[in-house]
């Protein structure tokens, strides 16, 4: 009998559930190895330790399931909201704030009208007289050039809409 | 009255459906029943009644918020012995434990418990109330060196005789883990017992007045 089987005899089961041909095992192999037997005496005093402490056992009092109840009405833990619940409360918001988020999307990349940004001061001017003559709108400078001016206007217009 | 009656012999499930649905009396019923299995397992962990109590209080309190998540398949004292379990394992854990200090100092009659523990195996007496509590003090020494996983394991194996089964459902761990655990706590329960033997020893030399053999 070796001295790793005795140890694992020891740990593999609870000292009590060991059977008598385990302990007459144990008993003789001890006699004449001292490791074995200082790893048993600890064993028992490890199993008598527990068992005095597992012998300890605080009773509830009368009065417990009392104090649980107050317990609660005082403080109502939170219960968990079940899906469908918060979904009906919370539901509404939550459509509305991904309705406006796909607007704002479509606004960004989809707006019809499509301004040029890099256009030159220059064509701005041109265009916002271009749109003065041909809408017949303006001022009274415009409203009086004659037809070479208009023609002017345009022919210049025409050169920076060339630019885009 | 009559209430009460009906409640006592309501059926486990029956009660926490009524529970569950917001039956306070129901609940009460719960707590009635199933509060000595918590304070036996909250025992196991803590040994002041105020810090039982309290455990006992936060697993109840905690039952109730969780009772929709019952799924009815193991019994109803599994489930709230895996939460009573998980509760103190967690306070225990968040607990500052000093191990290197729990065993420095044994009192002396610890020391003497010890030495009796020895010769009883020569002298059989019957233990007095007085070293019960010696070797209740002592046992909680000890078992603070271990995790409080290694410490669940063994007062509920070694000490209330649980089987490997039911303490596989009170801790959520498989029947595997649950050897494996007692098999390593056994160990690291009997080294620190070891060291304290080997210190008496050393201490008021041989104990008990033998000689240890020569060691191989």
């Amino acid at each position: 009998m070796n001295h790793n089987h005795i140890v694992n005899l020891l740990e593999a089961n609870r000292l009590g559930s060991l059977s008598p041909e385990e302990r007459s095992v144990i008993e003789a192999h001890i006699t004449e190895c001292s490791k074995c037997r200082q790893a048993y005496e600890a064993a028992q005093i490890s199993a008598d330790l527990i068992k005095a402490r597992a012998s300890e056992i605080v009773e509830p009092s009368p009065f417990f399931s009392k104090r649980v109840m107050a317990a609660l009405a005082q403080s109502p833990p939170a219960k968990p909201i079940e899906f469908l619940k918060a979904w009906k409360v919370m539901g509404g918001l939550v459509a509305s704030l991904a309705a406006l988020v796909v607007l704002l999307l479509v606004l960004t990349f989809f707006n019809p009208i499509h301004r040029p940004q890099s256009a030159a001061p220059e064509s701005a001017s041109n265009q916002s007289l271009l749109e003065q003559v041909l809408l017949g709108e303006g001022d009274v400078a415009v409203n009086n050039m004659t037809y070479g001016h208009v023609l002017e206007t345009v022919f210049n217009a025409e050169d920076s809409y060339g630019n885009y | 009255m009559d209430s009460t009656v009906n409640l006592e012999q309501n059926s486990e499930l029956e009660l926490v459906r009524r529970a569950r649905s917001g039956d306070e009396p129901a609940f009460e019923e719960i707590v009635r029943r199933y509060s000595p299995r918590v304070f036996q397992i909250a025992s196991r962990f803590f040994r002041r009644r105020s810090e039982v109590e309290e455990m006992a209080q936060e697993v109840f309190l905690k039952a109730y918020t969780q009772l929709s998540s019952y799924q009815e398949r193991g019994s109803f004292e599994g489930w709230l012995s895996r939460i009573t379990t998980n509760t103190c394992l967690n306070a225990l854990r968040h607990a500052k434990r000093h191990p290197e200090t729990v065993l420095s100092d044994l009192t002396e009659d610890e020391d003497k418990w010890l030495e009796s523990k020895l010769a009883e195996r020569s002298v059989d007496h019957r233990q007095s109330a007085e070293h019960h509590l010696i070797a209740a003090d002592l046992a909680e020494r000890v078992l603070g060196v271990l995790s409080p996983d290694d410490r669940l394991v063994l007062t509920l194996i070694d000490g209330d005789e649980f089987s490997v089964d039911e303490v596989a459902e009170m801790m959520g761990w498989s029947r595997s883990k649950v050897k494996v655990q007692a098999f390593r706590a056994r160990r690291r329960m009997r080294k620190a017992v070891e060291k304290l033997l080997g210190r008496n020893r050393r201490k008021g030399g041989s104990l008990l007045g033998v000689k240890p053999d020569h060691e191989p």
